[in-house]
């Protein structure tokens, strides 16, 4: 699984529904990526990301970002590299996701996270 | 005439003769550079004589061109085979001596000797050549013959009188057809297509007709189907379900001759040549265990000579059975089939029939499914394609991510089947493991979501309405959504009853030996059968759906929606609900 994936998930549980609740990344197995640096591509995906579960999710991968983007660092061509890397370039393979709400926990194993109800 | 103009007279002609056959050369030339393109011979043409000849005709081949080359072609002698086919600029010729070809092949080919087209009077041209017609490419599969041998097939010619023939096809045309796919029909007494609706009263012109059957065969047929064939309509190899009607199946056909292939199972088929006003008659083996189907063809070859299809009306009388099948083909007979009645309920959580007919059954056949879903279907693919750059497109049920390929960075994928989202990973495609009724995906995100041959697989509507709840929810305000569905009118299979299930064939090489195989076995002592549940769509259905699905002032806009592949598709718009 890619960051930019993890960024679209929210905790399906009955407890969190409607609040578009944004997962905790606690990482297991890692593997780097090989993709082409797209700029056009990083750039459309900042408008659509929640910045700031993806701020925290690449904490938790050992990288840091800026709290706010604005216009002005697009033209950052460094910063972007960075972006882009950290959301298409990072592989996660293992590991669980955590609901900071109601606390489920959803494991991921061979880069799937596995985020069906756990009864069945 | 003075000698000078007499002279000037011979010139011009030779003139003129001289241009038309330079013209002639190069047209011929462009003729054998097709077929040489089409066929596949070491040795197209020869100059020695031979009875057998190509036939280049210039013309579009359709009837009225083939019935002027007939009669002037006719004129040399007796015509063995004669091919002209629509759309196709070369044809083939066969007399039965050869002197006949000699004499037509000189005149013909004589410059100046025009033939009345009605668009344009045109030469002709034959050239002799080593090939025999039954080689020819072009023609394959389209020999029919009177008698096939077929057991239990019967045809009977001119069973009906020309008047009779218009009596008929003229009322059937007065009352209004019902657009399938590949074809119009109109049912008459039960209607099979419509569950649960009162027969349709079969109307008194049929009457002379159902008599005359009862007369000659001792049945009181009960349902027709009226179905009409422009050239170029077909219906693919089916089999009439066993437990709908009973043995005997009689098809007459109305105003243009036709062919019907039939199919067995171990691969042997046939073309029987159906002659308009003939009755042809299935039972026993011929109604229960071969396949039929028309081809999607323009003409049929009988006795060596093209016929070209006109619009024909196929009127096919069955009669409904009451009481179990007991045919002695218990391979291909629907007897069986345990009926599969669904309560209606609003619980969303998976029943038993979804866990073990779906969700198990693709975790089965994951890797032997995913080597048979490679291709995408263009039509989604198109609309894929269509989509602005960088558009973040999300799959439910996504299979083996054959729609994530072309762009795996914007493209992300879900599915129930965990074995399926294993070959997407292992594909660089970035996915998830989650249910379709609910989505693991925040409201308003992604830009375009995508569900092809999903929604058929849940067994409730409150459980269909809720999968495409969870597609308006995800898409952003002005996201579009393509979702597809199995149609039941679909003419790959017939069904019985919208909810169904439909088997599997698994190599057993695809099994996985640790495992207890849950499947069956199949007639094949090399597979395994599994089911998967399906409820299939009627026309209309999905179209119901979308306008029913609504969610927190947003709903669907139906944008398109059409039948692609055996599905009906919608093209959907997330748009503010007024209302």
């Amino acid at each position: 699984m890619r960051l930019v994936t993890l960024n679209l998930l929210m905790c399906n549980s009955e407890e969190c529904s409607g609040r578009n609740q944004a997962l905790t990344l606690n990482p297991g197995e890692i593997t780097p990526g090989t993709t082409q640096f797209n700029h056009d591509l990083t750039i459309r995906m900042l408008g659509k990301l929640d910045w700031l579960a993806f701020v925290n999710a690449a904490l938790r991968l050992g990288h840091e970002l800026p709290d706010n983007i604005t216009e002005a660092d697009h033209q950052n061509s460094e910063l972007i590299q960075r972006i882009f890397d950290i959301l298409f370039n990072v592989e996660i393979q293992t590991g669980e996701l955590l609901c900071p709400n109601c606390n489920r926990t959803y494991p991921i194993e061979k880069g799937i996270p596995n985020m069906l109800p756990q009864d069945h | 005439m003075n000698l000078l103009k007499i002279a000037r007279n011979i010139m011009n002609t030779k003139k003129k003769e001289a241009t038309a056959l330079k013209g002639l050369m190069k047209k011929m030339q462009k003729g054998k550079d097709h077929i040489m393109k089409n066929e596949n011979f070491s040795q197209y043409f020869q100059d020695e004589p031979s009875a057998d000849m190509f036939l280049l005709h210039y013309s579009d081949g359709q009837e009225r061109d083939f019935s002027i080359i007939k009669s002037h072609l006719s004129s040399y002698g007796e015509i063995k085979n004669l091919v002209v086919i629509p759309g196709i600029n070369y044809g083939f010729l066969t007399y039965s001596s050869i002197d006949s070809a000699i004499s037509a092949y000189n005149s013909v080919n004589m410059p100046l000797n025009l033939l009345q087209f009605p668009s344009k009077p045109h030469q002709i041209s034959l050239i002799y050549t080593p090939i025999n017609v039954r080689e020819l490419k072009i023609v394959q599969g389209c020999w029919c013959s009177l008698n096939v041998p077929v057991p239990g097939l019967n045809l009977e010619q001119e069973f009906i009188t020309p008047e009779e023939e218009d009596f008929l096809a003229n009322h059937i045309d007065e009352l209004s057809w019902s657009p399938l796919t590949n074809r119009r029909v109109q049912q008459f007494g039960h209607d099979f297509l419509q569950e649960n609706q009162p027969d349709i009263a079969i109307p008194e012109f049929f009457n002379f007709i159902l008599d005359r059957l009862e007369n000659e065969l001792g049945i009181r047929f009960d349902q027709i189907t009226a179905t009409e064939y422009i050239p170029g309509d077909f219906i693919a190899p089916h089999l009439d379900a066993h437990s709908s009607f009973e043995d005997t199946i009689v098809c007459l056909s109305l105003n243009s001759p036709s062919s019907m292939n039939f199919r067995h199972p171990e691969g042997s088929e046939f073309n029987q040549f159906l002659p308009p006003r003939s009755i042809l008659a299935l039972t026993d083996e011929a109604r229960y265990l071969w396949k039929h189907s028309v081809w999607n063809r323009k003409y049929d070859i009988f006795e060596g000579i093209s016929i070209h299809r006109r619009r024909r009306i196929s009127l096919t009388f069955r009669k409904v059975r009451n009481v179990r099948c007991e045919c002695n083909f218990p391979s291909v007979c629907d007897r069986n089939e345990e009926k599969l009645i669904i309560e209606e309920t609003k619980d969303l959580n998976p029943t038993s029939l979804e866990k073990d007919f779906v969700f198990d059954t693709y975790d089965k056949i994951a890797s032997h499914f995913s080597h048979t879903r490679y291709k995408p279907w263009p039509k989604v693919d198109e609309f894929l394609k269509d989509q602005e750059p960088f558009s973040l497109i999300l799959d439910i049920g996504c299979g083996n991510g054959k729609y994530l390929y072309d762009d795996p960075l914007c493209r992300i994928g879900t599915d129930r089947s965990f074995k399926m989202l294993e070959i997407c990973a292992e594909r660089g495609f970035s996915v998830f493991n989650a249910d379709c009724l609910n989505v693991p995906i925040r409201s308003n995100s992604v830009d375009v979501a995508i569900e092809i041959a999903v929604i058929h697989h849940l067994s409730t509507s409150s459980k269909r309405i809720q999968a495409m709840k969870e597609i308006l929810r995800v898409l952003v305000p002005n996201g579009q959504a393509l979702i597809y569905v199995w149609a039941r009118e679909q003419t790959e299979r017939a069904f019985t009853d919208q909810d169904c299930f439909v088997p599997w064939h698994l190599n057993k090489v695809y099994e996985n030996e640790e495992e207890d195989t849950k499947g069956e076995q199949s007639n094949d002592p090399d597979k395994v059968v599994y089911k998967r549940f399906y409820h299939v769509f009627k026309q209309g259905e999905l179209e119901s759906l979308a306008k029913e699905a609504k969610i927190d002032g947003w709903k669907f806009e139906i944008m398109k929606h059409y039948y692609d592949r055996s599905n009906w598709c919608v093209r959907l718009k997330k748009v503010k609900d007024e209302e």
